[in-house]
């Protein structure tokens, strides 16, 4: 008798903690538990779901996805890096869920930013410049993934610094944006393309000054003179503070500048 | 800046708050015991402490052992004796290590509660804005927590699973990685 009402005054008190509370407690539980009580009860599903708690619940590293650049055969050029102790990868290592579509060879990984991983593909129409390269984004979590088309860049020898990064912060936005650099030849015109997922359109650099604006140090400079080249492959990059970093080599001065994009999405 | 001596003693004496708990009873606490809650800081802060701060959340049983976290927090922060330039960085930083070992033992002590009391001190801690106490009962109950299936939680907590079978297992298909 006792005990069962004990356990009445134990449910009363946890029902009426606050969410608030609630979310305080649950963001002091790992990754793995906290997943798994989205099946306690509809309520605690919405308070582990909801955008504005994601935040504050812990998002531990469990591992990362590298590629080797080789751009391998029929799958997919790199691989997930599970942490020691970790047991299976929380995602499908081998992104079969994108490399099962019909019509993507080549799968190369990008980059990645908040939890999106952006991947170029050829087509089985590999050489045909107007099919090739395009690029898919997806995240691995929840194998939801979006196709986009080419940038349809004018200079598409992939011999030359054509790049190509990732914007996605969920916090700002529920779209990404990609934000692709081209260069006509070795320190050619750069040409800048901007991608919104939300009106699925490749937008040209004339759709604003501002697109070909890069910040260096404190100034924000042009880019659009020769003479510089981006470097290496697009994973050289970071997204910090809502601007996309990367390096450029200026062949004048024979220096590597780190440079940023301007806020996005502006 | 109070001299030393009586003028301390002075400062000490007016610087007393009076809490009422939700069944009126008044406990008598420093302005830096107090202080540990943000939300009577800001309640002194705007002078509206005379003739005490009724706390209509929270019980004296509760309030008794909030006060007991705040008096023990408070000394930590003020270095050994209490003054009131508790919170200068000069006086935290004298504070010994022995004296920090203490204030765990002393946290770990103060864990040792039934389940409703913890529950009862996260609301008062909430409530009351007490940041280390609400860290303390927050991390008590998510290390009980972090090891439970979804079912034992229920249980643990009468929780109405109120998801249609569908749901829950597309949850787990979502997240099988979770469950493994």
């Amino acid at each position: 008798m006792e005990g069962g009402r004990n356990a009445e005054k134990v449910a009363a008190a946890a029902d009426s903690v606050p969410d608030d509370a609630l979310v305080e407690i649950l963001s002091r539980v790992p990754v793995r538990p906290i997943h798994r009580f989205k099946c306690v009860s509809k309520h605690w599903r919405g308070l582990i779901a909801d955008p504005l708690h994601r935040k504050r619940l812990p998002q531990t590293l469990e591992g990362f996805f590298c590629s080797d650049g080789s751009g391998a055969g029929a799958g997919f050029d790199g691989r997930f890096i599970t942490l020691p102790g970790r047991s299976a990868p929380p995602v499908d290592p081998s992104v079969s869920f994108l490399t099962k579509l019909p019509g993507i060879e080549n799968l190369r990984l990008l980059g990645s930013c908040n939890g999106l991983l952006l991947f170029e593909h050829g087509s089985e129409h590999g050489s045909n410049p107007d099919t090739a390269p395009a690029y898919t984004v997806c995240n691995p979590a929840t194998e939801e993934w979006v196709a986009v088309p080419s940038a349809g860049c004018p200079y598409p020898d992939p011999q030359f610094g054509a790049r190509t990064y990732l914007i996605f912060d969920p916090a700002v936005s529920p779209h990404f944006h990609l934000v692709h650099v081209c260069q006509e030849d070795y320190l050619g015109e750069i040409e800048v393309r901007a991608y919104s997922s939300e009106t699925n359109l490749w937008r040209e650099s004339d759709c604003g000054g501002d697109w070909k604006q890069w910040r260096k140090g404190d100034e924000w400079g042009q880019l659009v003179h020769p003479g510089v080249v981006p470097k290496s492959k697009s994973a050289n990059s970071a997204f910090v503070n809502g601007m996309v970093h990367f390096i450029v080599s200026s062949a004048r001065r024979n220096v590597d500048v780190i440079v940023a994009t301007r806020r996005w999405p502006a | 800046m109070a001299s030393a001596g009586s003028g301390d003693e002075k400062a000490a004496a007016a610087a007393m708050i009076t809490l009422i708990s939700s069944d009126n009873e008044k406990f008598e606490v420093t302005e830096a015991t107090a202080t540990l809650s943000q939300t009577i800081r800001h309640m002194i802060e705007d002078g509206c402490t005379d003739g005490g701060v009724p706390l209509p959340n929270v019980t004296s049983k509760i309030l008794a052992r909030v006060i007991e976290y705040c008096k023990k927090h408070a000394t930590a922060a003020a270095g050994e004796e209490g003054s009131s330039s508790s919170f200068s960085d000069a006086a935290f930083l004298e504070v010994d290590r022995a004296f920090l070992e203490e204030l765990e033992e002393f946290d770990d002590a103060f864990l040792e509660v039934d389940r409703a009391t913890l529950f009862d001190l996260i609301l008062a801690a909430n409530y009351l804005d007490i940041k280390g106490l609400l860290n303390l009962t927050c991390q008590k109950v998510a290390d009980s927590v972090k090891g439970k299936t979804p079912e034992q939680i229920r249980e643990m907590y009468n929780i109405v699973n109120d998801l249609t079978p569908e749901e829950e297992a597309e949850i787990r298909r979502e997240t099988q990685w979770a469950f493994e």
